[in-house]
């Protein structure tokens, strides 16, 4: 197996019908098998949507308007329903932003864990409950035969969103999407679980396309990033290389404007204005050039 | 004129414990600071840092007279403001003011920006009707935002801008001592550039003391002097930011520190010890 496991080609997203608002303008996107690729970029950005729309999640009223989103080499879009569907969960899975919200409130951890594995693993009553307590003994859950009979609202938010990881790799997925996956959470926690997802990766040898606004995640978990300014990609490239030597002038002044532990205040520079007028106005360019890439 | 503008002297909260609270009758008290030392002179930026839970917030709303201690001093400018009853603290509430963690919830969504800016010159009575209009466009300018803005509603901002509107709304009755708690932790990394060296400049320019409260220490380095690591209620390291940052002497502090990735490719980071779960 050589070809991508995502592939994104082209992908232009709108919203609304009569007069579309653009949100993607033309993305492509290629991450290897076990690739761990981060998707750097601003709120309004895009990064989410690129994640919502390889879920066949996008909000309301958004819809792909042109390019593909292939799955080891299968189109996406044109799938019948039905295999999509068993594909979301099991090959292709969602670590969330939000572990607060993320779990049913009102179903046990372990309920909530056979749920996943009864629909995509087919495992039966015993089986399900064995395997529960398996997985959370794998993202370092102690007394894990405890943990299978709490509910989400007993345990802390570095808690839940291990097992949101234990639930995402359940079954061997070949790509995880994790949306911000640490944002509400404290440092310390945010080492552990970047600590799980690395050895679960490396384990399962899934690619993980890793959405964030932190260059600092990225510099510790991805071998290759991408960035994203108004729905384009902006500069792609490996890690190490693209934090040295970053291209893009935005990719730069990101960095630039980065506030860092070991530096002091002088170092500091907002984004210029300037920069940013230039991209937004690169984009409306675009668009106007390509009406029909929204219809 | 003393050096020092604000002394906590073994400070101890205590707060009502909600999470414990039986069906009926009061919930079970909570220490949540534990005896602390602090001292805090003019002109001076201080950051509290530390995880959640570690009794930041509650130092910071103590500081301001929000949160009475159940033991020990907060002495600001000469006296226990800990100990004081409302109208003797009235005088002192103008020169003291926090800014919240969240523009969202701490901005009347029914007012206009005008307005919003204008109530703390009410309360105090300063200003007549179109002077308070006169400066909340002045107060506007002085965080970089049109005077046009005093019209607005808070939901037509964006984060950045309704985080400006707090900073306004603080610096109206021309106070001497700030609170922030986490202003910029909601904030993109271009908005938060901007929020931080805005502070830095209108501390320079109307001579403000602040106690920046936060749990992202990158952060903290661009705008602050000194530090105070807390951890459980208590302070377990403080000194110069520099001095902190650079040669941590507490073993939380240095886990802390090295917790907090730093945007250059180090293999083994993730790896690297002293990871307890609980």
């Amino acid at each position: 197996m050589s070809g991508p496991v995502l592939d994104i080609s082209d992908l232009h997203v709108a919203l609304g019908g009569r007069s579309p608002r653009p949100l993607l303008r033309g993305v492509s996107l290629a991450i290897a098998p076990g690739e761990v690729r981060g998707l750097v970029g601003e709120s309004g950005a895009g990064k989410s949507m690129i994640a919502r729309a390889v879920f066949g999640m996008l909000p309301g009223g958004a819809r792909i308007t042109r390019g593909r989103i292939a799955f080891a080499g299968r189109d996406l879009g044109t799938m019948p329903v039905a295999e999509r569907r068993a594909l979301l969960g099991a090959q292709i899975a969602l670590i969330p932003q939000d572990p607060m919200t993320s779990l049913n409130p009102v179903k046990r951890i372990g309920d909530q864990i056979g749920t996943l594995l009864r629909l995509k693993l087919g495992l039966d009553r015993t089986a399900r409950r064995e395997t529960a307590v398996a997985l959370l003994a794998d993202v370092a859950i102690r007394d894990p035969r405890r943990v299978v009979e709490l509910y989400p609202h007993e345990l802390s938010g570095g808690m839940r969103q291990r097992i949101l990881i234990a639930m995402a790799f359940a079954a061997s997925p070949r790509l995880v999407i994790a949306d911000e996956p640490t944002t509400a959470l404290d440092v310390t926690v945010q080492r552990q679980i970047l600590r799980l997802i690395h050895d679960l990766q490396h384990r399962l040898g899934s690619a993980v396309l890793f959405v964030t606004h932190n260059f600092g995640l990225v510099a510790k978990l991805c071998q290759r990033v991408t960035v994203l300014y108004a729905g384009r990609v902006v500069e792609e490239g490996a890690t190490a290389a693209l934090l040295a030597e970053p291209r893009a002038a935005y990719t730069r002044a990101l960095l630039a404007a980065t506030p860092r532990l070991d530096r002091p205040a002088e170092a500091l520079a907002p984004l210029p204005r300037t920069l940013t007028d230039t991209l937004v106005a690169e984009a409306r360019a675009y668009d106007a050039a390509n009406p029909a890439a929204y219809r | 004129m003393s050096a020092v503008l604000l002394s906590l002297r073994g400070l101890r909260i205590a707060l009502p414990n909600r999470a414990a609270k039986p069906m009926f009758g009061t919930p079970p008290m909570i220490e949540i600071v534990k005896g602390v030392d602090l001292a805090i002179a003019r002109g001076r930026a201080l950051a509290v840092v530390g995880e959640s839970g570690s009794g930041k917030t509650t130092l910071g709303r103590a500081m301001v007279g929000l949160v009475r201690p159940t033991a020990g001093e907060i002495v600001y400018d000469g006296q226990d403001i800990g100990r004081m009853n409302e109208a003797a603290f009235r005088p002192l509430r103008a020169r003291i003011q926090m800014i919240f963690q969240d523009p969202q919830s701490s901005l009347n969504p029914r007012l206009r920006i005008g307005t919003i800016l204008s109530r703390p010159l009410q309360a105090f009575g300063r200003l007549d009707r179109a002077g308070r209009a006169r400066r909340a466009r002045e107060l506007l300018e002085i965080v970089g935002l049109p005077p046009g803005f005093a019209e607005r509603y808070p939901h037509e901002l964006s984060g950045g801008q309704r985080q400006r509107i707090g900073i306004a709304r603080a610096l109206a009755l021309e106070p001497e001592f700030i609170v922030a708690d986490e202003i910029v932790s909601g904030l993109d990394v271009s908005t938060q550039a901007q929020i931080l060296l805005l502070l830095r400049r209108l501390m320079a320019e109307f001579s403000l003391t602040l106690v920046f409260i936060s749990h992202d220490l990158s952060v903290v380095r661009v705008l602050c002097d000194e530090v105070a690591v807390m951890s459980e209620g208590r302070i377990v390291e403080q000194g110069s930011i520099a001095a902190v940052f650079d040669n941590p002497q507490n073993a939380y502090t240095r886990e802390l520190l090295d917790c907090v990735p730093l945007p250059d490719v180090e293999d083994g980071w993730i790896m690297r010890e002293k990871v307890e779960l609980t």
